[in-house]
């Protein structure tokens, strides 16, 4: 009997599986050249045809499920891959090869189709070049059938299953069958990766980033992915197997619980209601918005269309996606924040050859990537303006340090008035404009924001970071990331009254929105929004309908005049025993 | 037949997948043969890889040459589509 042995990583996606491990290596296929008779050629023909045939049905319904689950933009990434198959030139050198060289099929296929992926590498044009990586996916695919081979591919998963890889593409993810992949557990990847956001978007629990766990792997019967705490458990033993089986039941029975007030109002017991609504970045996602019971989309993550596709989305792609949200989701409003990227992205996509920041924290990113180009922000500004005229959409912007910021931003928002009258296109030119406030100075000088802007949305995770000057992902350092911190609450506290002071709302978009033992300050403190994952929207819900308002402001007030910051938790902790026992179990 | 003619790439990204998906979906319903030369390449037009392996930027020029019964139509409808960005922007 092997031990239990415990992996960290990054939590991923929140949830807690068990199950049996599949382990998915994307094995590189590489296969030996046979020389065939003539009168075999006919049967590699036929093998070849086949092998076709199947992919092309493989890709297919990956494509339809794609559409299904994330939305028609992306199905596209597969497109390419199945014209290739049907590509008759192709077809007919790999077919001249085994008639005139008397190659075996997988032979001749993998040469024709390595020789295009050269080409293709070699190319000056990036959006090209990211093609040869779908091209060495559909040669492997091809192979695969070829050999007919059933290890490696994700349609063999019989029963439901934790994958575990050393990273996984998006395409690999979606074809499967929801309930035969229950957890995701990558050696590779961070909360940014294809992977956590298409693992978040389908609700499978996962943990990213744990280095080297593949090659431990034996042959265990089954392991734990905990996505709350980004932690791996392999060869579980009784006990600890039985507490998360218990702790996921307890889970099941308090989400099921929290849908049935699903359609009730985010409204304290002495009547003050505020808007709780959903972060997510992804079509797919809006069944969880509607499921959870939010009010709208507090925080629409834009850069996730380019993340996943990796090639900067046209117009018309933006356009398509920011209606359906809208749409969706009207009359309640949906945020959409402009991309927010950092500029390791950015710099792939603009080919800046050699372009490293020392300090991407610091560097370029985020608004300062968008008006550094024009073309490119524009494009998105006539994106979302069009689809104002579709629903209830407001915007606003990451990563704003300065007022001469905004005031840039609102002249190029001008300038898309100017095209979009001049085209005679129908928009919304009174759609809210707001901001992030995610960097300390931009809390600081709130009330000269505030004169220009419609709304603030508080991103307490990079407030927290820029504040405390502290890399939460720093293992020697990331207890200095404190939520609490006297000097995050003094921040907060000026946004909220330099806004309320203006007249114009106030919200909180970041992690700290998700937290219960938060909640109750968040509300004494004044905000007018909290913004989270759909996934726990129904238990913050169901925190804010058991609580008083005017007791959370006494709390407000009394946790302000604390120093330190394990005063303010052990008070809030207090307040909850008090007021929420049955919350604070959870 | 033989015929000849010359197209202009307006796409912002250049003949990348989807235009060059939507080009070698439209050269597909002709019975010609038709090829597209750019600087000393040549690539059947039918061919999605070989569009691809072309790597047409924006604002290049790329020749047309259809040769059978309806390369003369082939040819006038390839242009309508490059002029309309390969129907993707």
């Amino acid at each position: 009997m092997t031990e239990q042995k415990r992996y960290s990583g990054i939590n991923a996606s929140p949830g807690i599986a068990i199950g049996p491990v599949v382990k998915f290596t994307r094995e590189r296929i590489v296969v030996n050249k046979q020389n065939i008779n003539a009168d075999e050629v006919d049967h590699e023909y036929r093998r070849l045809n086949m092998a076709l045939r199947r992919t092309r049905r493989d890709l297919r319904s990956i494509q339809e499920m794609i559409a299904r689950r994330v939305g028609d933009n992306y199905a596209e990434m597969v497109e390419a891959q199945l014209l290739s198959l049907n590509d008759e030139a192709v077809i007919e050198e790999v077919r001249t090869r085994i008639k005139d060289q008397r190659e075996n099929a997988e032979y001749a296929f993998q040469q024709v189709l390595a020789g295009y992926r050269e080409q293709l590498e070699n190319s000056d044009n990036m959006y090209i070049r990211d093609r040869a990586s779908d091209i060495y996916d559909v040669k492997q695919r091809v192979l695969r059938h070829l050999l007919t081979r059933d290890g490696g591919l994700l349609e063999d998963v019989e029963e439901p299953s934790i994958l575990v890889t050393r990273e996984l593409n998006p395409s690999d993810m979606i074809m499967r069958d929801r309930s035969k992949v229950i957890g995701l557990v990558s050696e590779t990847g961070g909360r940014a990766s294809h992977m956590a956001i298409l693992a978040r978007a389908m609700q499978i629990p996962a943990v990213v980033g744990v280095d080297n766990l593949l090659d431990q792997l034996g042959d265990e019967g089954s392991i734990i992915v905990d996505g709350y705490h980004g932690v791996v458990l392999t060869n579980p033993d009784q006990e600890t197997k039985e507490q998360f089986r218990g702790e996921l039941q307890h889970i099941r029975e308090f989400e099921e619980s929290l849908y049935t007030h699903k359609n009730l109002p985010a409204e304290t017991k002495d009547g003050y209601r505020i808007t709780l609504s959903s972060n997510i970045g992804l079509p797919g996602e809006l069944e969880n918005v509607h499921k959870a019971g939010s009010e709208g989309i507090g925080l629409y993550r834009t850069e996730y269309l380019y993340l996943v596709k990796n090639t900067f989305p046209t117009e018309e792609e933006q356009f398509g996606e920011y209606r359906q949200i809208a749409e969706s989701v009207a009359p309640d409003p949906v945020i959409f924040r402009s991309f927010d990227l950092g500029g390791d992205k950015i710099s792939a996509s603009m080919e800046i050859e050699g372009f490293k920041e020392s300090n991407p924290f610091l560097g370029y990113r985020a608004i300062r990537i968008c008006l550094d180009n024009p073309e490119l922000f524009k494009t998105q500004l006539r994106a979302i303006y069009r689809a104002s005229a579709f629903g209830n959409i407001k915007l606003m912007f990451p990563m704003i340090s300065a007022l001469e910021e905004v005031m840039q931003v609102k002249e190029f928002i001008r300038e898309v008035w100017e095209e979009l009258d001049s085209q005679g296109t129908d928009y919304n030119k009174d759609i809210e404009i707001g901001t992030l406030i995610e960097i300390p100075s931009a809390a600081l000088i709130a009330d000269s924001l505030a004169e220009e802007l419609d709304f603030f949305s508080i991103g307490t995770n990079d407030l927290i970071q820029y504040a405390l000057a502290v890399d939460r992902g720093n293992d020697r350092v990331s207890f200095l990331y404190k939520n609490l911190h006297p000097s995050v609450l003094k921040l907060i506290t000026m946004t909220i009254e330099a806004g309320h002071s203006h007249d114009i709302w106030v919200g909180m978009c970041g992690e700290m929105a998700a937290d219960p033992l938060v909640i109750p300050l968040l509300l004494g403190l004044g905000l007018d929004e909290l913004s989270v994952s759909p996934i726990v929207l129904p238990k913050i819900k169901e925190i804010v309908r058991e609580l008083d308002r005017e007791k959370c402001q006494h709390l407000a007030e009394r946790v302000l005049d604390f120093k330190t910051e394990a005063d303010i938790e052990r008070y809030l902790r207090q307040f909850m025993q008090e007021h929420l026992p049955e919350q604070m179990n959870l | 037949m033989k015929k000849t003619g010359e197209i202009v790439i307006k796409n912002e990204f250049g003949l990348h997948a989807r235009p060059a998906a939507a080009l070698v979906s439209l050269t597909s319903k002709f019975d010609s043969q038709i090829f597209l030369i750019k600087d000393d390449t040549k690539v059947n037009a039918k061919s999605i890889l070989g569009v691809l392996v072309l790597a047409a930027e924006n604002g290049s020029t790329v020749q047309v040459e259809a040769e059978g019964e309806d390369a003369e139509e082939a040819i006038s409808q390839i242009k309508e589509l490059a002029d309309n960005h390969f129907g993707t922007e």
